[in-house]
């Protein structure tokens, strides 16, 4: 048995760009459950937003990478927006039944033939991807050590990642003790006494909610950089593994 | 996994108004309806998608559902 070889697969694995999404998800998903108390069901369909609002425009209308970060960020916001205002003002549950919904409507959307031509249906997205991200890499000989290996361009992903998570935490820690963080934390213990205290609940409930979903959503952009084969930039199979 | 069927169900009960059982009877009535009458104008792989978007915009017009009672929105 190679244990150097065990080794190297598991610290790739506790590092790689998997554990990344899984990060940022969790993240954005502390905004909303941990410390607004908002029963989000449906944080896979802010990943799939995310990945989609990138991958489409990249790829079937050629535009650059950074619009389409830009893009994916206004439609995460647009997707929170969505299920926030009829939602927010009703009981906790109306807003678990519209986001297991919202995000069951975006899968069926994405995978259905119907669409095949621009969302890839069942397949996902193929084509040349990523070229201006890659192109600030300045580790292109990778890593190869005995005990962790990555290609060039996983290891971009990776480090870039891992700042992106530390950045994206540090920001959170800051806001959660502000007082804006302490509103957000009186709405989850006691929304009618935050209201009587004559806070504008809803109006916090949607920032949490946008603030979620955007970080979603740059897991789900993080989704795409993950499936590169060694040596290229071509993207393969995007999120339908989001939903097994 | 009746994926499918359960989030039909959570539509059906929310659209007739969480909490009355007559209103489940008529939201059921009206969601199957509406899935599988869909089909005539949208493709039938996207029918349970068609009720899902009506589930949402019920909750925009009418929170409380068809028979729910009004209940103190804040």
């Amino acid at each position: 048995m190679d244990i150097l070889f065990i080794i190297q697969q598991t610290l790739s694995a506790t590092l790689g760009v998997n554990a990344i999404i899984f990060a940022l998800a969790a993240i954005g998903l502390n905004m909303h459950f941990g410390y607004t108390g908002l029963l989000n069901f449906g944080q896979a369909g802010f990943l799939a937003i995310g990945a989609y609002s990138v991958a489409v425009p990249v790829i079937t209308f050629g535009l650059s990478l950074w619009l389409a970060l830009l893009i994916g960020i206004f439609n995460s916001i647009l997707f929170a927006l969505l299920l926030g205002i009829p939602t927010l003002r009703l009981r906790a549950d109306y807003l678990a039944i519209v986001t297991i919904a919202a995000a069951e409507i975006v899968r069926q959307i994405a995978r259905s033939a119907t669409f095949n031509d621009s969302l890839g249906g069942s397949d996902g997205i193929t084509g040349k991807f990523g070229k201006e991200f890659f192109d600030l890499n300045p580790f292109k000989q990778g890593l190869t050590t005995p005990i962790l290996r990555f290609n060039g361009n996983d290891l971009w992903v990776v480090i870039t990642g891992w700042v992106l998570v530390a950045l994206i935490t540090f920001v959170m820690w800051i806001m959660v003790n502000s007082p804006w963080g302490r509103v957000m934390r009186a709405i989850r213990e006691d929304e009618d006494a935050v209201r009587s205290l004559g806070k504008n609940v809803y109006l916090y409930k949607m920032q949490s909610l946008i603030i979620g979903g955007v970080i979603g959503s740059i897991a789900g952009f993080e989704q795409h950089l993950h499936f590169l084969p060694t040596q290229s930039s071509f993207l393969e199979a995007p999120p339908e593994s989001l939903h097994q | 996994m009746g994926q499918d069927m359960l989030l039909l169900i959570f539509a059906a009960v929310t659209l007739g108004g969480l909490g009355t059982a007559n209103g489940a009877l008529v939201g059921s009535l009206i969601i199957g309806l509406f899935v599988q009458l869909s089909t005539l104008f949208i493709p039938t792989e996207l029918k349970y998608v068609g009720a899902l978007i009506v589930l949402i915009l019920i909750l925009i017009v009418r929170p409380q559902g068809i028979l729910g009672r009004k209940e103190r929105i804040g």
